[in-house]
């Protein structure tokens, strides 16, 4: 992760689903920051 | 994205209202590119807590088109949960503010879908599919709504 794209708070995907899961939201899950 | 669309502003905040933002380092983990069928980034999926995959954005967008996309892949979310309400206002939000746009007609189709499937009402797809033929005549979108009857 580059500092530039720190203005969002990316968690780890356990996390994400977790905090989905409490409030309701939709987990939007990023790949655009590693090579594939 | 990293340079241009995550660090715009009006996209960051779309984010933190509308979604928990996970990124995964697929070269720890590459089963999550076979789980979630990543073969090119950028590469956003909507996913619910179980996983299951509600929307995809593939490709480069700038920020005003990503926040569309995302906009669009939150009424997916919500219309599969049948929460209509919310569905209704994410697909309003991007015809209204997005006008124009393919994913205006993509968002035009899917309140259609919407307000029918809350109703169960077929007079309140309809005008909203009369209006996405008469504004998006060459959309893709027009096209999957030309039903036979």
């Amino acid at each position: 992760m580059t500092a530039i794209a720190e203005q969002v708070a990316w968690q780890t995907l356990p996390q994400a689903k977790e905090r989905a899961a409490r409030e309701g939201k939709p987990v939007l899950l990023d790949f655009s920051a590693a090579p594939v | 994205m990293d340079t241009v669309t995550y660090p715009d502003h009006h996209v960051a905040h779309f984010i933190e209202e509308h979604f928990v933002p996970a990124r995964v380092r697929t070269k720890d983990d590459p089963e999550l590119l076979k789980e979630y069928m990543v073969a090119w980034t950028p590469n956003i999926v909507v996913t619910d807590d179980q996983g299951k995959v509600h929307y995809r954005v593939e490709g480069f967008l700038q920020p005003q088109d990503f926040v569309a996309k995302l906009s669009l892949g939150a009424g997916r979310y919500h219309l599969n949960r049948q929460e209509y309400d919310q569905a209704a206002e994410r697909f309003e939000e991007v015809a209204e503010r997005h006008a124009g746009t393919d994913a205006a007609a993509e968002a035009l189709y899917w309140l259609g879908v919407t307000n029918f499937k809350q109703s169960h009402d077929p007079g309140q797809l309809r005008p909203l599919w009369d209006r996405l033929a008469e504004e998006y005549p060459d959309s893709d979108w027009t096209k999957r709504s030309k039903v036979p009857m």
